[in-house]
């Protein structure tokens, strides 16, 4: 079921946002997981799933100023940790900003920064990332096949978080 | 001779390094704004069936989305040969209004807002937008509230709000529902109440406190670019080109005969191209004696036009006018003209609301494949957006060019960060807040840095690699 942000007063429990540019191959990671989500899971409605591609810093903004923010955000993301490609691994914001700024490839980054500032607000923050396989350095749309595996076990991990039957935080 | 870096300049999208270099003197030399990001769109964008375009470019960035999507769009009519219904125009238009309410919104109070909310003079640490809430939390929710006004607009009327799909070749894939137009008709109102809110609070609160810096900094004389319609008044969403000089003098075009009035210049030290006024015959970037440079954006759009075509918007304008003049030059009156333009889309989205046709369930024309030229322009938050394509018989691309907002200012970028730069440094002395300056003349182009680099094969890459005590060991050209 595809649900969107149409109601302001609504105050969702969960957030999952997946970053990243489908133009640049793995590194559409992030819309892929949410486009599989909602394709193929019955999300509780509580938890909303977003593809915001390339604009997740405009969204993270708005969460950070709104009256009624949700009470976590997962980030979908690739990032290099010279990890076999289509690791997966949950990291806090703390430990993004360990890495410096702009950690994550060729797309406009959710900022360690921004991040901890939602987590002053009281919002959990997670980050779910992947280890890339291939991120193009021209355009090219579509995953390699080791991260359209990575997707289907990534859209696990949430789907069990959001239906608390695992913390699978690791 | 000292270097000074900044990198990256924050709060702007995508990535620059500003490089100042100062002579013996500690005077500043000569300055680069250098774009590190390459996208490579044009050329992924040929061999592909031309109506997949509009879907694919607002893919290229985050922030523009709908300028991408609806000048791909309109670029797309004009290679399959149609006018497209009266009602999908006006569809196209009203959405393309919301959004730019939104994208400016986001751009005055979020990401340009902190310099003048907290003062260019705040604490780094503080002079940004969780500066804003701390200090202004009334502010903040208004804000977001209107934001969110304008995205839901843009989602009601093409279902989805982020990398939007709806407008196709020929027209719009959705129609207006009568019954969604009340409610539409409401949340326009509040962004036309927030932008009357906005700009009323920046003139009593805003820029009569820093009106010496609006006229001391990164203040340039060049031309200018925007779109008008028939009447000389401003659009957004369609009309002609307008290229004016820094005299006032202008000449209108057709957005297809662009070629014929734009040329573009290469430095050897930027990803980006510069474009200039082809008349001109030559380009240079002196302060003194700038040749062919010409500014979009903003407060281009308000200079090219004769008039608003919308009543508060031209009163505004008439205010700006009386203490500014045509054309008004200092650069950081971008911020001013942006919330004129606010104002505009607010009543612009009313009057196309308030339009019968707007619910027509005629909105678009079948279209068949042919080789032909079309360009499409739309005139983006960050200044005129071309795209410009060319199909086979088939309906494939074999030919596209993309001109966004960031590449017209590439140059004036340039050259207000030099002059920016000269006039806060003197003798090597410098302090954060002077740095700050500088990066607030690039801020106030609002520039994308992330899809304005679109260079692939011939990159225009020079690196120096430097030994410790900064001596040049080898030099890389790609």
């Amino acid at each position: 079921m595809t649900r969107t942000m149409d109601d302001e007063e609504r105050r969702y429990d969960t957030i999952i946002l997946g970053s990243g540019n489908i133009l640049f191959g793995d590194d559409g990671f992030g819309p892929a997981v949410v486009d599989h989500l909602l394709r193929n899971f019955d999300l509780p409605g509580t938890a909303l799933a977003l593809d915001v591609g390339t604009g997740i810093q405009e969204i993270l903004f708005d969460i950070l100023l709104s009256e009624n923010p949700p009470r976590k955000i997962l980030v979908v993301d690739v990032l290099d940790q010279q990890a076999p490609p289509g690791k997966l691994f949950w990291l806090k914001p703390d430990a993004l900003q360990k890495r410096g700024n702009g950690i994550f490839s060729l797309h406009l980054p959710p900022a360690p920064e921004m991040l901890k500032e939602l987590e002053k607000k009281g919002i959990e923050v997670w980050v779910l990332c992947c280890q890339p396989g291939e991120i193009s350095q021209t355009m090219r749309i579509g995953l390699s096949p080791i991260m359209a595996q990575a997707v289907l076990k990534a859209c696990d991990k949430i789907y069990k978080i959001l239906n608390r039957t695992s913390d699978d935080s690791d | 001779m000292q270097t000074i870096t900044i990198q990256p300049v924050s709060r702007i999208e995508g990535h620059a390094k500003v490089t100042i270099k100062l002579d013996d003197a500690g005077n500043v030399a000569d300055t680069h704004v250098n774009v590190v990001e390459t996208r490579g769109f044009e050329r992924f964008g040929i061999g592909r069936a031309v109506e997949e375009l509009p879907r694919i470019t607002p893919r290229i960035c985050g922030v523009c989305p709908w300028a991408h999507h609806l000048a791909s769009a309109k670029a797309c009519d004009a290679v399959f040969g149609v006018d497209i219904p009266p009602a999908a125009k006006k569809i196209r238009e009203l959405a393309y209004m919301a959004h730019t309410i939104h994208s400016h919104v986001l751009h005055f109070f979020i990401l340009s807002g902190p310099d003048f909310v907290m003062g260019p003079d705040a604490d780094y640490m503080k002079r940004n937008v969780f500066g804003i809430v701390a200090a202004a939390p009334d502010i903040a929710k208004k804000v977001v509230r209107a934001r969110w006004l304008a995205q839901m607009m843009t989602q009601k009327l093409a279902g989805k709000a982020i990398h939007p799909d709806a407008a196709v070749p020929g027209g719009w894939s959705k129609p207006v529902l009568k019954d969604d137009v009340p409610g539409l008709k409401k949340d326009a109102q509040e962004c036309l109440d927030f932008a009357l809110f906005a700009i009323d609070f920046a003139k009593k609160n805003i820029f009569p406190k820093y009106l010496d810096a609006v006229k001391t900094i990164a203040v340039i004389n060049t031309g200018f670019l925007g779109t008008v319609d028939n009447n000389g008044a401003l659009n957004l969403y369609d009309g002609k080109l307008r290229l004016m000089g820094k005299d006032g003098k202008y000449e209108d075009f057709p957005v297809a005969n662009y070629l014929d009035f734009i040329s573009e210049h290469i430095e050897p030290w930027s990803y980006l191209k510069f474009p200039y006024a082809k008349k001109a015959g030559k380009f240079s970037m002196d302060l003194n004696n700038p040749v062919g440079i010409y500014r979009t954006n903003a407060l281009a759009r308000i200079n090219v036009c004769d008039k608003m075509a919308t009543p508060k918007a031209q009163a505004e304008l008439e205010e700006f006018r009386a203490s500014f003049g045509r054309p008004a030059q200092l650069t950081l009156l971008y911020h001013w003209a942006r919330l004129i333009e606010t104002v505009y889309a607010g009543e612009r989205a009313l009057e196309l609301l308030n339009d019968p046709e707007i619910t027509s369930p005629d909105i678009r024309k079948k279209v068949t494949p042919r080789a032909a030229r079309g360009v499409g322009s739309v005139e983006a938050p960050r200044g005129t957006l071309i795209h410009d394509y060319e199909t086979d018989a088939k309906g494939i691309t074999t030919d596209v060019n993309i001109i966004v907002g960031t590449t017209h200012n590439n140059a004036a970028i340039n050259m207000s960060v030099k002059q920016a730069a000269q006039s806060l440094i003197k003798g090597g002395k410098y302090d954060e807040t002077l740095m700050n300056e500088v990066e607030m003349a690039i801020r106030a182009y609002d520039p994308c840095l992330s899809c304005a680099t679109h260079q692939l094969g011939r990159i225009a890459l020079k690196i120096d690699i430097l030994g410790p005590k900064d001596e040049l060991i080898q030099e890389l050209k790609g």
